[in-house]
């Protein structure tokens, strides 16, 4: 039998239901899962703190979080609140909590879990991530600054007998009612409720500084459909099923993530060791044969963008539109991922609500291009490469080593550069190198760093783009040095904008400008492969994970049964 | 015993380049290596007439592509012409090579034989410094130095780093030969005959101590171009363009390459192993040759 | 003797704080930080210096040197700045003994197959056997480690299935048992082993040809001394300072081998470790293993030194 299902997240209902119709069969219990992934967790099981997207892919399992996002990337699947109100000007959230969830050890999961879990973001000794998760909460800056509480543990009895503020923004009413409150409307209030909930009981004593060293992460305790066993560094971490999941019981007895390297992994899930890996486009074709498994081809929210230093005086407007119509970005996406990806024309990914669909964007068109750069006042010299003003167009291409398909597609960018006469000189890197040449820190910036640079990001549950385009941020996140009042105060409405359908309109401007401006010229999002056994059922891979939806959809990870 | 061996030093002195020849062409494998070599560098050079097609030209059409009447090696995962790739690609491998095991022989002989020699404190500070470098971190080192000297796709730069942590093993491996021969009488009496430092080095101790630093300077080749490429795999290499047998060898990383497109890492893998193998039997034959006592010997 | 032991002991001081005093400045003068992976764009530049702040990575390297150097000798290595919740010392500790197995089983098999070849190879130069051998130990350089280590999974596990792709021990097996660890150990020894063949058999090749032409050889073979005997007895003895050399060197070489195979095999060992920690910047452990690696050189060439004098007593230490 084989069965390739090629599921987008658009047409995935409907294809849900046509294979889980034609694989109606029981459900059995039993089972040991193997996942494999290719770097060792930190091994930091504290959602709060924020880690690698290794250890999310372990406290996704673990832990429950009070709500999680749907496909379009929207905050609206309840889990541990089962329901959740805004009150009339939309800043201030209450969270009804379902009263049957417990802890792995047997304790009742209360307001008082989740007030811990977010108060620690915020605290003078916090070490991680996630700041940005409370930064508009009422009261926020102040805790943030509050010395008194260096070296200590949260105290929940203070707190409810008026002891301690803490952050007056987290309101616990009662036992299973908790309401956060901000200064201002935020479009992020809801979609930074997706942390997994941390279990106060046993934290309590820990000072926040020292929760890094706690031995509560040897096994640590949450409320998740498993509970953590054990975790041998670059082995495995072990998994077992969690009886009393509120969800029901995981058919499945046991999950194992295995630390392997790709090519091994792809070996294993051939002979049936693994049930599930991620792979790149390149070993599709070798995938492709196998018949024990299904290939899931869905799109990601990772794009690889190609960023201009704006400060550049080669660099000008009409120049990076001309730069734009050069490049193939197509090409890209049908030679180096073999059609697995789309060409992008903004930041934001095409499933998201905030998404633009109407933009017209650039085609290849290296005719166009020439013409653009000609009247842009670039002439072309002798040698092949473009002059203006005695200035010959050269411009180095900087970008990290890594990702392969974007390592494949810097020469294809240097030959279409050279065909309209753009003389790049490729420069390849390591990722501390290139950050200190783009976002070097507290150094004023300036045109000589880098002229053109190839990165990746994921997309944000959040559609804002200050953090990368405000001109407040240069010449930090805003490296590019893309400088636009108008554009700022676009950024700052949207975010503020607490009515969805206005919201959204900013947004398609807001895409509007930038595919116009061009402060960076996104190029393609890669779709994400994965295989999976197919012995396992109840795959549902378009479920969107919480804060870090970037792994393959094991939201319903209780449901997925093994047939024998 | 000690007669003996001042003739046969008389007999080296009075006979100097040409016999050296004389008895390294008699070694069969040795000149095979050579004519190797020779051809290899030949192809370095030539390599424009040689390559069918421009190496860094993608084919967007033609992404790896079995060989054909077009590629006759094939493409590479960018749809360049694998041919004309290896045929480039001997120019950086070769240079890195070379100019590694130059290094490695100078640097090392230098300092393995002035600390064995010398002894005493000269022989600790060197012996421990050679510690430090041997337990450097490499790769951070290389990190450093790319970084710092901004020199990202600048081979000398690259060919430096390999070599400046490479010489360890002939420093220590000199040394220890040294040592051992240092107290032999023959040794012994060129010093009590007034023989000069420079000439007891030279002419006693340096030939009698070569063979396996020869050995291990002709397998650090192969190492050399290995750490090339792993370098530009990092990110702290030649420019990623520019073709090389190492980098070909690393991008065909995979097991689809190696169960299925064997035209991609077939190719560049025998011109390694090639070259390797022609450096070490001329290395074997310089060595024969330069052996003092060789001649004696192939008469038993 | 015994006094040029206790100096070379005493001298290994020096030789650990001038690691460490390069290892220290090194790592800090490398682009990138600890944080450098934290690409989300709502960790802003403001959090990030009060985070390095946390970790002490903001004050004069010289200070941070001196209060590394001050908790060092206290044997206290500091906290992984990747792993959070481990110390240096706890990790050197749980990668520590995987990566001796590792190791040490294929230095031991690496230098009982090569030198028998070398033996062989030396005495019967230029023979077809002699060029067997070599093209053999050439081939086991010429090919990369990655691809090496990639095709005897293809072969012994895919194919074959003799033994386990990778790990140290059947997940969920809890424990692993003896039996289990030693056929997952089968394919990276076979690794790392076939890495390190190919020099071993050409030092030991060269080392042997060096000694059969030398005079006393003659000597002994033209006083009838039997064959066997002139080589294992005469010649051998005198062929093992190089080797010996050879093995005191390899350890270092040994470690950097392991890193690949380690990787591949999803191997829990130190090669990794330290790789890693260079690629994230992780200064604590990448001044551990440093050490650690810098303190096997030294005892290794220590050992090896000793050995000379042992094998050949002209050699004096005064």
């Amino acid at each position: 039998m084989k069965k390739i299902i090629i599921i987008t997240m658009l047409l995935s209902l409907c294809l849900m239901i046509m294979t889980t119709g034609a694989l109606a069969q029981e459900p059995q219990y039993g089972g040991t899962l193997k996942f494999s992934m290719y770097s060792s967790p930190e091994g930091l099981w504290i959602p709060a703190r924020g880690a690698s997207t290794y250890d999310v892919n372990v406290n996704n399992m673990v832990y429950e979080p009070l709500i999680q996002l749907d496909k379009n990337m929207e905050p609206t699947i309840p889990r541990i609140a089962e329901s959740w109100e805004f009150n009339d000007d939309k800043t201030k959230v209450t969270f009804k909590l379902r009263k049957d969830i417990k802890f792995h050890d047997g304790e009742p999961l209360t307001a008082r879990d989740v007030w811990y879990t977010y108060t620690q973001i915020g605290h003078i000794d916090y070490e991680g991530t996630h700041m940005a998760y409370n930064s508009y909460l009422k009261g926020f800056d102040a805790f943030r600054e509050d010395e008194s509480q260096r070296g200590k543990a949260l105290d929940y009895e203070a707190y409810m007998s008026g002891e301690e503020d803490y952050i007056t923004g987290i309101q616990v009413i009662n036992d299973y009612e908790i309401a956060f409150e901000s200064t201002d409307y935020s479009s992020r209030m809801l979609a930074d409720r997706v942390l997994g909930i941390m279990p106060y009981h046993i934290w309590k004593d820990v000072p926040i500084k020292n929760q890094h060293l706690a031995e509560e992460l040897e096994k640590p305790i949450g409320s998740g459909p498993f509970k953590f066993e054990e975790y041998a560094r670059d082995e495995y971490v072990l998994l077992t099923a969690y009886e009393d999941y509120y969800l029901g019981r995981p058919y499945v007895d046991e999950l194992i993530w295995a630390i392997r390297d790709q090519e091994v992994a792809l070996m294993e899930l051939e002979v049936g060791e693994l049930h599930l890996a991620e792979f790149d486009p390149n070993s599709y074709n070798l995938i492709e044969g196998f018949e024990e498994l299904d290939v899931y081809n869905d799109l990601s929210p990772v794009y690889q963008y190609m960023g201009f230093n704006l400060q550049d005086p080669k660099l000008t407007l009409k120049t990076r539109q001309a730069m734009a119509h050069a490049i193939d970005r197509q090409g890209i996406v049908d030679s180096a991922l073999l059609g697995f990806g789309e060409v992008v024309e903004t930041p934001i990914v095409p499933f998201h609500w905030a998404h633009n669909p109407n933009l017209e964007g650039y085609d290849y068109n290296p005719e166009k291009a020439k013409k653009m750069l000609a009247e842009d006042g670039w002439e072309m010299g002798d040698d092949g490469v473009l002059t203006r003003d005695g200035m010959k167009f050269r411009v180095e291409l900087l970008y990290p080593t890594g990702n392969q398909v974007r390592i494949q597609s810097a020469p294809i960018i240097q030959q279409n550069l050279a065909e309209v006469g753009i003389d790049a000189r490729l420069n390849m890197t390591d990722w501390g190198t290139l950050l200190d040449k783009t976002e070097r820190r507290g150094v004023p910036f300036n045109a000589d760093q880098f002229d053109l640079v190839l990165v990746g990001l994921a997309g944000g549950v959040v559609p804002d783009q200050s953090a990368k385009y405000h001109s407040r941020n240069i010449p930090d996140g805003n490296y590019v040095g893309y400088s636009n009042e108008e554009f700022d105060k676009m950024l700052d409405d949207a975010l503020t904008e607490p009515d969805r359908e206005k919201a959204v309109k900013l947004y398609w401007e807001i895409q509007e400008v930038m595919s116009h401006d061009l402060p960076v010229l996104t190029l393609y999002s890669p779709n994400r492969l994965t295989a999976v056994s197919s012995s396992i059922h109840n795959v549902r891979p378009e479920a969107v994970e919480d804060n870090d939806w970037r792994a393959f959809g094991l939201v319903n990870i209780h449901e997925w049964w093994i047939e024998d | 015993m000690y007669d003996e061996n001042v003739e046969t030093t008389k007999e080296i002195k009075s006979s100097p380049g040409t016999l050296v020849w004389r008895r390294f062409r008699h070694n069969r494998m040795a000149l095979i290596g050579l004519g190797m070599l020779s051809i290899i560098v030949l192809i370095s050079i030539l390599a424009p007439l040689l390559a069918t097609h421009d190496p860094n030209k993608i084919y967007m059409d033609k992404f790896r592509q079995p060989p054909n009447d077009e590629h006759i090696l094939g493409t590479d995962s960018l749809g360049r012409d694998v041919w004309s790739r290896l045929v480039y690609g001997s120019r950086v491998s070769m240079t890195v090579g070379i100019t590694a095991v130059a290094m490695y022989l100078l640097i090392g002989v230098t300092i393995g034989t002035l600390a064995a020699y010398f002894g005493g404190v000269v022989d600790m500070v060197l012996m421990r410094l050679t510690d430090i470098v041997m337990s450097f971190p490499f790769l951070l080192f290389a990190l450093v130095i790319v970084a710092t000297l901004e020199g990202e796709g600048n081979i000398w730069v690259v060919m430096g780093v390999i070599g400046l942590l490479g010489w360890t093993t002939n420093a220590r491996l000199i040394r220890g030969q040294i040592l051992s021969l240092r107290d032999k009488d023959y040794v012994q009496s060129a010093r009590a005959l007034g023989a000069s430092h420079f000439r007891i080095i030279f002419k006693h101790l340096l030939p009698n101590a070569m063979a396996p630093v020869l050995v291990a300077s002709t397998l650090s080749m192969a190492f050399a171009i290995m750490t090339e490429a792993a370098l530009s795999f990092l990110g702290m290499g030649v420019p990623p363009t520019m073709a090389s047998w190492g980098s070909m060898l690393s991008e065909a990383n995979s097991r689809l390459v190696m169960d299925r497109m064997p035209w991609l890492w077939v190719p560049p893998g025998i011109a390694v192993l090639v070259s390797v193998l022609s450096i070490n039997f001329v290395g074997d034959g310089l060595r024969d040759a330069l052996d003092p006592k060789q001649k004696n010997n192939k008469e038993v | 003797m015994r006094s040029y032991i206790l100096q070379r002991f005493l001298l290994m001081i020096p030789i650990l704080i001038g690691v460490s005093l390069f290892t220290f400045f090194l790592s800090r003068m490398a682009p990138g930080d600890p944080l450098m992976h934290y690409t989300d764009p709502d960790f802003t530049q403001e959090m990030r210096e009060e985070m390095m702040e946390k970790m002490g990575l903001n004050k004069p390297i010289y200070v941070q040197y001196i209060s590394w150097l001050r908790e060092a000798l206290k044997g206290n290595l500091g906290v992984s700045l990747r792993y959070r919740s481990e110390t240096v010392v706890h990790l050197i500790r749980e990668k520590i003994s995987p990566t001796i197995a590792l190791t040490l089983t294929s230095l031991i098999l690496a230098v009982f197959i090569a030198i028998p070849i070398g033996i062989y190879s030396a005495v019967k130069q230029y023979s077809i056997g002699d060029y067997i051998f070599t093209l053999g130990s050439f081939l086991g350089i010429s090919v990369p480690s990655f691809f090496l280590a990639l095709g005897l999974i293809y072969i012994f596990s895919l194919k074959l299935r003799w033994f386990p792709m990778a790990g140290m021990q059947t997940i969920g097996s809890r424990g692993g048992g003896f039996i289990d660890i030693l056929r997952h150990l089968v394919l990276p020894v076979t690794a790392l082993t076939l890495m390190r063949l190919a020099a071993f058999v050409r030092y030991s090749r060269g080392a042997m040809l060096e000694v059969i032409s030398q005079d006393y050889i003659r000597t002994a073979r033209s006083k009838g001394v039997t064959e066997k005997i002139v080589i294992f007895k005469h010649a051998l003895r005198n062929a093992a300072i190089p080797i010996v050399t050879m093995v005191g060197m390899s350890i270092a070489r040994l470690f950097s081998g392991a890193l690949i195979v380690e990787t591949v095999f999803s191997w829990p060992g130190l090669g990794k470790l330290s790789y890693e920690a260079v690629l994230q910047r992780d200064y604590p452990v990448l001044m551990g293993t440093t050490l650690l690696v810098a303190l096997m050189v030294v005892v290794g060439n220590m050992v090896a030194d000793i050995t000379y004098s042992l094998i050949d007593p002209q050699i004096r230490y005064d």
